[in-house]
């Protein structure tokens, strides 16, 4: 398993937790799949938890919404822009 | 001449399991009651969001679910909910300054520190488009929501109403409010209508005006509710009465129902 | 039956001033009053613009900073009212926060001393948003209370609410009164929503990024119109009609298209018996985010067609989550009496997408005014507000 695998297989079971997923496995999750608006339901509060997570656990914060939108667009870019900008975790 | 008001459906989340017009579901053996509850146990369909809900939301939320299974929403622009919630939000409250100290506070969270979040999930899942009112009283909360819900009906404003009581305290809370509370949590959901007219199978409970009677002292919210619970859930004869500071009157079990 | 009931007092203190008479005209002329956030650290580094009342005297009533706010708009609002001559006298309460800024404090001094803990219970049960309504009742003498809390949207429903207690005739008098105080929990809760715009608010601007908060308190006491005659008062104007309803779309955002607005603000119309045309002037919700204020605006066109001079004041006031319904209406109903559609602070550019600019008018000839509160959850409120009733009195 490589950095970018392992770190997508942390990032399912943090978003899990995070959002209270309780119907979800990490398994459940298509890394490619997109992350907002697709089959897990999540909404804008999700996404604002989400950004919560990544600056509690990795010092990421996200400028603007246009990064943003890249940035969740799968659990896959999430893990690339964590990669490329993480100051901690 | 008021119109009559009838108790479509009834549920009520206890502390040893759950009443419905289906009869009583004790929890099961190794759950810790109230406090896991799941989805399934109130709700047939799924509901991704269910696990984010705080507890009392979540039993508002349950109390809803498992009334209104027994009693579909036919006119959603016509379907209001009055909650009556004692404590507010309190756990919820203090769960969110917990995580502002942490540095990092909850969006999700603080949205379900408003007490009007547990309507806004049940309008929300079920389409109720009609008023909604949250009343936060800890001495009668749930009576004012109920006088509320049957102005409501009389008025015409609605023609059914969810009306909901919700005490809540998450366990590590106790303690905050005196060991008094323990076990106390508890939700009760009433589907009153104008309309009987569901094939016979309309809940026995018949609302009637009345002149109020000031010299009989009110129940407090909780009481109420389990007192009606109780005749719904025997089928006995009898009646509660409601003395209001517009609305009076009695729920009373009809006869030919057995 | 008359349906629209008098209105014979008012009362508001806010970020512009302490009573409406020091308010209003700043309200008018849409001075910005709000200040970097001074009365308690929340943790934000940069202290976001907020409508803060920094003149609350400091011999206040009240056992926390909302019942304090409450007290002074009741207080004016039944100035007028030095002899009940026995009418009864009910209250209905919004608020959001309640004693929330005490609990605050408490929170804090518990997670560093858990000892403090037997006194919690006596300390919470002041905080309760109830024992707000019941501090009201207990100094203005009233004889019946209600608490209320639906966000944003409470302090209008406290309005209905009021409006068909003295039609059930529950009460002679009833006072609406929508009071909220600035807080951590909320300063720190629309932060991480993303809705607060640190540079202060532009509503309908098409730079807007959000809103600012705002603390204060509004006091609308209704009367019936037999209290009108015994106590011999001349009405200041008519709540002559109000609606509610639920978006049924999200918890923080509104429905694009505003339906649930547009069920709300149909209902209050059809309650007024009103066409949509007599309507001289909107005082909108406008909170200056980028969802609500084009929402609000598409369903005001969907209402009118073509949409009435409309303001916001939440560039001049903050917004005051349950009190801002009840304040705002107080400054729309001043507004029509002195005849005037306040100018919207903070507000610059057209917002091509919304395509309609807020217009203060002076010498505008308004008879009704509607007033509108969107709230979190989707909870929709709005009513109209009438210099005369039916009968023209």
């Amino acid at each position: 398993m490589n950095d970018a695998d392992s770190l997508i297989a942390t990032l399912k079971t943090q978003i899990i937790a995070s959002l209270k997923l309780s119907d979800v496995k990490p398994e459940d999750i298509d890394e490619n799949e997109p992350l907002v608006g697709g089959g897990l339901g999540l909404d804008s509060i999700d996404t604002l938890e989400l950004l919560v997570l990544l600056e509690k656990e990795y010092g990421v914060t996200v400028p603007d919404i246009t990064i943003g939108k890249k940035v969740f667009a799968s659990v896959r870019s999430l893990a690339t822009y964590i990669q490329e900008n993480r100051t901690k975790g | 001449m008021k119109k009559p008001i009838y108790v479509r459906s009834f549920s009520a989340i206890l502390d040893e399991g759950i009443y419905s017009p289906a009869g009583f579901a004790p929890w099961p053996q190794g759950q810790n009651g109230i406090f896991e509850i799941t989805r399934e146990q109130v709700l047939a369909k799924p509901y991704p969001a269910f696990g984010k809900l705080c507890l009392s939301d979540k039993l508002a939320f349950c109390a809803a679910s498992v009334a209104l299974s027994h009693c579909p929403v036919t006119e959603p622009l016509f379907t209001g909910i009055c909650l009556g919630l004692p404590l507010g939000s309190l756990s919820t409250d203090l769960r969110y300054m917990e995580s502002v100290l942490s540095a990092f506070p909850s969006p999700a969270l603080f949205s379900a520190t408003l007490p009007s979040s547990a309507i806004a999930d049940i309008a929300i899942f079920f389409g109720l488009k009609g008023e909604n009112r949250v009343f936060v009283n800890e001495s009668d909360s749930g009576y004012t929501a109920m006088e509320n819900a049957v102005r409501l009906l009389q008025t015409g404003k609605c023609n059914t109403v969810a009306v909901l009581y919700v005490l809540a305290l998450e366990e590590k809370d106790f303690a905050l409010l005196g060991d008094g509370n323990t076990g106390k949590n508890r939700a009760y959901a009433l589907i009153l209508s104008t309309s009987c007219d569901d094939g016979g199978k309309a809940m026995a409970l018949e609302f009637k005006s009345a002149q109020p009677n000031k010299d009989q002292p009110c129940d407090s919210g909780e009481l109420y509710f389990h007192s009606i619970m109780q005749l719904l859930h025997t089928r006995s004869a009898g009646s509660v009465p409601f003395n209001g500071n517009c609305v009076a009157g009695h729920f009373s079990m009809k006869k030919d129902v057995s | 039956m008359s349906k629209a009931v008098p209105i014979i007092g008012m009362g508001a203190i806010c970020a512009a001033g302490n009573t409406i008479a020091s308010a209003k005209k700043g309200v008018y002329a849409g001075h910005d009053n709000l200040t970097p956030l001074s009365l308690f650290d929340s943790g934000l580094k940069i202290p976001p613009l907020s409508g803060q009342v920094l003149a609350l005297e400091e011999n206040a009533v009240g056992p926390n900073r909302t019942a304090q706010l409450a007290y002074a708009a009741v207080r004016e609002a039944l100035s007028g009212l030095h002899k009940r001559k026995g009418l009864t006298l009910g209250f209905v309460v919004a608020t959001t926060v309640g004693g929330i800024t005490r609990s605050e404090l408490f929170y804090k001094a518990y997670k560093t001393d858990p000892l403090k803990l037997s006194r919690a219970a006596t300390e919470c049960a002041g905080h309760e948003p109830a024992a707000l309504s019941g501090f009201l009742c207990e100094n203005f003498d009233g004889t019946g209370f209600y608490t209320l809390s639906t966000a944003c949207s409470t302090g209008l429903h406290a309005v209905g609410l009021a409006k068909r207690l003295i039609q059930a005739k529950a009460f002679d008098l009833c006072c609406a009164v929508g009071s909220d105080a600035l807080s951590i929990l909320t300063i720190r809760g629309f932060s991480s929503l993303m809705l607060l715009d640190p540079t202060g608010c532009k509503p309908f601007d098409k730079n807007r990024k959000g809103t600012s908060l705002g603390e204060g308190a509004g006091a609308v006491c209704l009367a019936s119109d037999d209290a009108c005659k015994l106590l011999d008062v001349k009405p200041l104007a008519y709540v002559s009609g109000w609606g509610a309803s639920a978006d049924c779309h999200h918890m923080t955002a509104p429905h694009p298209a505003g339906l649930g607005a547009i069920t709300a603000v149909t209902a209050a119309l059809d309650e007024a018996a009103i066409a949509p045309a007599d309507i001289g002037m909107i005082a909108t919700h406008g909170t200056a985010t980028p969802d609500n204020d084009v929402a609000e605006i598409r369903a005001m066109q969907k209402v009118f067609g073509t949409v009435p001079p409309f303001c916001s004041m939440k560039r001049s006031l903050g917004h005051t989550l349950a009190a801002s319904g009840i304040i705002e209406a107080v400054f729309a109903v001043s507004a029509m009496k002195d005849n005037c559609v306040p100018h919207t602070a903070g507000f610059t550019d057209l917002d091509e997408t919304i395509g309609i600019a807020p217009q203060s008018k002076q010498k505008a000839g308004i008879r009704h005014v509607l007033k509108n509160s969107f709230g979190f959850g989707g909870n929709n409120a709005a009513a109209v507000f009438s210099l005369s009733n039916e009968q023209g009195l």
